[in-house]
């Protein structure tokens, strides 16, 4: 990033490298839309390049990345809400383009497949409806392994602020979850399962 | 089935299954470096690319707010000193207006030794020029309407003044011409003339110096030194008007 800072576009080309496929997997769960997902990853580079002098040398890369690419999603779901007609967003089209279970196996049932992904559709749908500092500290650390003082710089917040941000980010989830009318069978009540997960 | 499947499920298995599978761009780079080209030669083509320094605010939101800030207060400073500046112009303008009307002999001196006065389409009325005195000293309702009446007794008496006034320079001036083209001084005109303008003058003085006075007893002490001192701002004073007597007549 120093050299980048300098005007170094080779490095800028090392960088996109190397964080691309991260950044387009944060996006493309924030804005659940592979369309716009390239845009915005596209935009995030551009703007990385465009602050180079404001980047301070003392915080970690990923945290300037991500900050740059989150508030670009933050403009980029406000301005959808705004203009709900001009990009179709719903199941299917979770279903159809980023989203994969890939984790199963050809040989499973495919039954078992289609009830993973009716499963993974209200996961979404709960991600989507959620605040944005939540979204992006669930996001941060559960996708990116980010720790906690990552996260804190990305959303320019104490650790104590991401600790109960992740908390209320799983409430949220578990309740979003048991509540769907889709996924009423994740079952509220294992869901409180998880630690320190009061409804 | 697959219920039972589900609630043996927790936030974080849920979250572990899902999965995003995207195929990178091949061409990001590209793109990205194009875009930055594009935005750079708008920059450097732009007002604010040929200068570094608005290149350099431009690219610092803080910096920018500061400054224009500052620019908001120079402007609001330098009109606010530019209307104190006009609002001190069109009071020096009125009380010498003031001073003129309730002065004939002051008038005609500036009309004659400067060419500055009333043109007779221009001339404003005096009372229609009370309203500034109204606001410069303060005035109450009931010293504004004594100001009026007394002014209006005395705006007749000055316009005849004044006109007699000029009639006798005007024939000042005649025999003056008269007395250039000939060796002969008719010294008993001259001295008829004079006397006639000095007594003119003298009772045009007068009467200044009596709605002077009035105006004084209706003002308050502090009125009345502001009023003095808005008179005596104009470089003359009205009870000293100059005076030529006939014994310095034709030197």
């Amino acid at each position: 990033m120093v050299r980048v800072a300098d005007g170094d576009t080779d490095a800028l080309c090392s960088l996109i490298e190397r964080w691309q496929a991260p950044l387009g997997s944060f996006v493309y769960r924030y804005v659940q839309n592979r369309e716009a997902t390239q845009e915005l990853v596209q935009e995030t580079f551009v703007r990385l390049y465009e602050a180079r002098a404001r980047y301070d040398s003392k915080m970690r890369f990923s945290s300037w990345l991500f900050k740059i690419a989150s508030n670009l999603c933050k403009n980029y779901y406000r301005w959808r809400s705004r203009h709900p007609e001009s990009l179709g967003w719903d199941e299917s089209t979770c279903m159809e383009c980023g989203a994969s279970p890939n984790a199963m196996q050809d040989d499973e049932d495919p039954a078992e497949i289609n009830s993973k992904r009716e499963e993974i559709a209200v996961l979404e749908r709960a991600v989507a409806s959620m605040p944005h500092p939540l979204k992006v500290t669930l996001l941060l650390y559960y996708y990116e392994s980010q720790s906690y003082k990552d996260i804190a710089h990305t959303l320019g917040c104490s650790v104590r602020g991401v600790e109960t941000r992740l908390y209320r980010a799983r409430a949220w989830l578990a309740k979003r979850l048991s509540t769907d009318p889709m996924g009423s069978s994740f079952g509220g009540r294992n869901l409180l399962a998880v630690p320190g997960i009061q409804l | 089935m697959r219920h039972e499947i589900y609630n043996q499920k927790s936030v974080e298995d849920c979250l572990a299954d899902w999965k995003v599978e995207l195929s990178t761009d091949p061409c990001l780079k590209q793109k990205v470096l194009r875009h930055i080209a594009i935005l750079e030669s708008s920059e450097s083509e732009g007002f604010l690319g040929s200068i570094p320094i608005l290149r350099w605010i431009a690219s610092r939101p803080l910096a920018s707010a500061a400054l224009a800030c500052t620019a908001l207060m120079l402007i609001s400073v330098s009109s606010f000193i530019w209307e104190e500046h006009r609002a001190e112009t069109r009071l020096y303008a009125q009380t010498q207006s003031y001073f003129l009307l309730i002065n004939p002999v002051a008038h005609l001196d500036a009309v004659s030794g400067t060419g500055r006065g009333f043109d007779t389409e221009e001339k404003p009325s005096l009372i229609g020029m009370l309203a500034w005195m109204r606001s410069s000293l303060d005035l109450s309702r009931e010293q504004f309407q004594a100001l009026v009446e007394l002014h209006s007794k005395y705006e007749d008496r000055f316009v005849a003044l004044y006109k007699d006034l000029s009639e006798i320079q005007a024939e000042y001036q005649v025999f003056e011409d008269k007395r250039m083209r000939n060796d002969m001084i008719d010294f008993m005109e001259l001295y008829d003339l004079l006397r006639e303008r000095d007594t003119l003058r003298a009772s045009s003085e007068q009467t200044s110096r009596e709605l002077v006075s009035l105006v004084l007893r209706v003002l308050t002490p502090e009125q009345a030194r502001s009023y003095l001192a808005l008179l005596n701002g104009n470089g003359s004073q009205p009870m000293n008007t100059p005076k030529t007597s006939p014994n310095n007549a034709g030197a």
